[in-house]
């Protein structure tokens, strides 16, 4: 092929006839007359295809998870009186996404999260003598569900807005969010600077720590953030981000429980406002083995009193053009909540037993193997990839999680 | 918290000290004679490639991605013009090694002339520092288009070349 | 808030940031194993993994709270 190129390069100028055939004018001034007419073999629509304003895919992904999750915590009820109750857990989760093109300036990503969730601290409640009502059937299984949809207008070469907005429905609970992102890029795209802004709004029943349900409750939030993105060498790219996150309303779990020194369990009783902040530093280095190395660190404060720090290290090591291995490590440590405890007094006023909200470290080790064959034709390149992990929290949890995602390029 | 606000005022000023573009190549108005080579290693020039046509010079890479959608426009516009020797279309795959591309275009099946600039001498000496970018060439090698599309405008520059090539070729 | 050390890096960061590299230079970086974040779904994962497994989680830009029943 390349050879019969270079032949033809080498046949030398030929004066032609095909102006007709072009729908050129003869004259040099003519202005672009084969654009008014598509029947010219080298119309912009010939040559360019459809420009239209209609919907064109460019990828579709699927990822299954399935997550086994094993441990105790204070909050639960399915245990002793005042001991840590069974945390067990089992998520299968079901993700697809749809990236589509409509013109030359929108793109919309249309994204389905489905997670089955199967728990028993709140089958605990369920089960009890003492349960006049049930936490919904979401103390057996629970389904939930969203629908994300972000809309991308590019108005610029530099510039992108978008907007995002997402309905999450489950048994007891329904959440709706929306957010506006701002992205502009600098110097040829080497500083990518990004400032977005998220509301939440959440509804739930309020099921008591026996399982009575007490009507509706609900919570909202707000997030801003900024990021900046940094190539710094054709092998590295940085980013930093923060994000300040106010939370108000009810902001935990109502059938939570909390062990009292009255030798009964109480319900947790939380501030009705949080304040959070995060500073994220992303950075990857390609490696000369043609391997890359991605770090990670965040800096988390909020006035609950948890302070946390967090690092991973991502290494991955390119086997063929098509396949590449990486393998995780993460490391996680934080305070606990000023009101955390494993005994609250009858009359505190501000309590949590929540294992979640305890001083504690974590430990993820995992490792992926990642595959991208490119096709010809209509598929441009399948995309596959295997995950397994294994997270160790210090203060009784544990899980196992294996991942699968298959993706479409078109 | 007191040095909270000029830590992110800073953090929002930064881009802005990049934002002046760095010293970028001057942008010659001929193609200039800087050494490439074809898929089989034969040293070659884009200007001698053209052979005195009417061409249009796309710098692509085969890890870019808006690149890789402009490839069977490509070769729709090469099938097109390359027949009645009007025009001649070549790419240019720039940073890229030689096998890389040779075994890209042949899997992706393009069939016009593709030469590689593994150094980037051809890119920096014509002053393109982005692909994909697009140059139309007259037939006295000078570049009478530049786009970092294969658009509408390109295909219009492209007319008007072969136009004025072919109002020189009649009597 | 202290000085965490990312404020080194970020300024670190700073210093480097206007060597402007050529978008034409930047084949290492479009690899995919180059990705600064992980690919939307499974970043999705990762986030419901920690979100309801460690108080310090979310408040970064990714929307706050969530369902109940994961707990």
């Amino acid at each position: 092929m390349a050879a019969a190129a270079s032949n033809r390069a080498r046949a030398g100028p030929s004066a032609t006839l095909l102006a007709l055939a072009l729908g050129v004018g003869a004259g040099v001034a003519a202005p672009s007359p084969a654009r008014a007419d598509d029947a010219a073999p080298l119309s912009d629509e010939r040559i360019l295809g459809t420009t239209g304003s209609g919907l064109r895919l460019q990828s579709v992904t699927m990822r299954a998870t399935a997550f086994d999750q094993y441990g105790h915590g204070y909050q639960s009820q399915a245990g002793p009186v005042l001991g840590p109750g069974s945390e067990r857990a089992t998520i299968s989760e079901g993700q697809a996404e749809v990236i589509m093109k409509q013109g030359d300036r929108w793109t919309h990503r249309v994204w389905v999260p489905v997670d089955v969730v199967s728990a028993a601290s709140p089958d605990a409640i369920d089960n009890g003598p003492r349960s006049a009502d049930v936490v919904s059937s979401a103390s057996h299984q629970v389904t939930g569900g969203t629908f994300d949809w972000t809309a991308t207008y590019k108005v610029d070469r530099a510039t992108d807005l978008s907007a995002r907005n997402a309905l999450h429905l489950e048994q007891p609970f329904r959440s709706w969010n929306t957010g506006l992102t701002a992205t502009r890029s600098f110097a040829d795209e080497c500083t990518v600077l990004s400032a977005g802004v998220i509301g939440l709004l959440d509804w739930f029943d309020r099921f008591d720590v026996t399982g009575h349900r007490h009507g509706e409750t609900s919570r909202s939030g707000t997030t801003g953030s900024v990021s900046l993105t940094q190539v710094l060498t054709p092998t590295t790219v940085a980013n930093v981000n923060y994000g300040l996150t106010v939370l108000n309303g009810t902001l935990g779990n109502t059938w939570n429980s909390v062990p009292l020194a009255s030798g009964d369990r109480g319900p947790e009783l939380l501030p009705s406002q949080r304040v959070r902040h995060a500073l994220v530093g992303r950075a990857s280095q390609f490696l000369p083995w043609n391997g890359a190395l991605r770090g990670y660190y965040r800096f988390y404060a909020d006035d609950w009193g948890i302070v946390a720090h967090t690092v991973e290290g991502l290494l991955m090591q390119r086997l063929s053009a098509a396949f590449y291995v990486g393998a995780l490590y993460r490391f996680h440590t934080q305070t606990g909540a000023t009101f955390f405890t494993t005994l609250a007094p009858v009359d505190a006023p501000l309590q949590v037993a929540d294992s979640k909200l305890a001083p504690l470290d974590s430990h993820t080790l995992g490792g992926r193997i990642v595959a991208d064959f490119p096709v010809a034709g209509g598929v441009r390149a399948l995309h596959f990839e295997l995950g397994v992990e294994r997270y160790y929290r210090t203060n009784d949890l544990q899980m196992n999680i294996v991942t699968w995602a298959t993706g479409f390029r078109f | 918290m007191g040095h909270r606000v000029p830590f992110l005022a800073f953090l929002a000023a930064l881009p802005w000290g990049c934002a002046a573009p760095a010293a970028v190549p001057a942008a010659p108005a001929s193609l200039p004679s800087a050494e490439v080579e074809t898929l089989e290693g034969v040293p070659a020039e884009v200007v001698r490639a053209a052979q005195g046509r009417v061409a249009l010079v796309n710098l692509w890479a085969t890890w870019c991605d808006a690149c890789l959608d402009e490839l069977d426009a490509l070769n729709r516009l090469d099938a097109t013009v390359a027949p009645a020797r009007a025009a001649v279309v070549i790419g240019v795959a720039v940073g890229e090694r030689r096998e890389t591309v040779a075994a890209f275009a042949r899997r992706r099946g393009l069939r016009y002339l593709q030469l590689v600039d593994p150094e980037f001498r051809f890119a920096d000496a014509v002053g393109q520092r982005s692909v994909p970018a697009t140059l139309v060439v007259d037939r006295d090698g000078r570049i009478v288009y530049r786009s970092s599309a294969l658009d509408a405008g390109t295909l219009d520059a492209l007319r008007r070349a072969m136009a004025r090539q072919e109002a020189r070729a009649t009597p | 808030m202290r000085s965490p050390p990312i404020v080194l890096a970020v300024l670190a960061l700073a210093t480097a940031s206007c060597a402007t590299v050529p978008q034409n230079r930047r084949a290492r970086l479009a690899d995919p194993m180059m990705n600064l974040n992980d690919e939307p779904l499974d970043a999705y994962r990762r986030h419901k993994l920690y979100d309801t497994r460690e108080g310090a989680a979310g408040g970064d830009g990714t929307a706050a709270g969530g369902g109940c029943g994961c707990e």
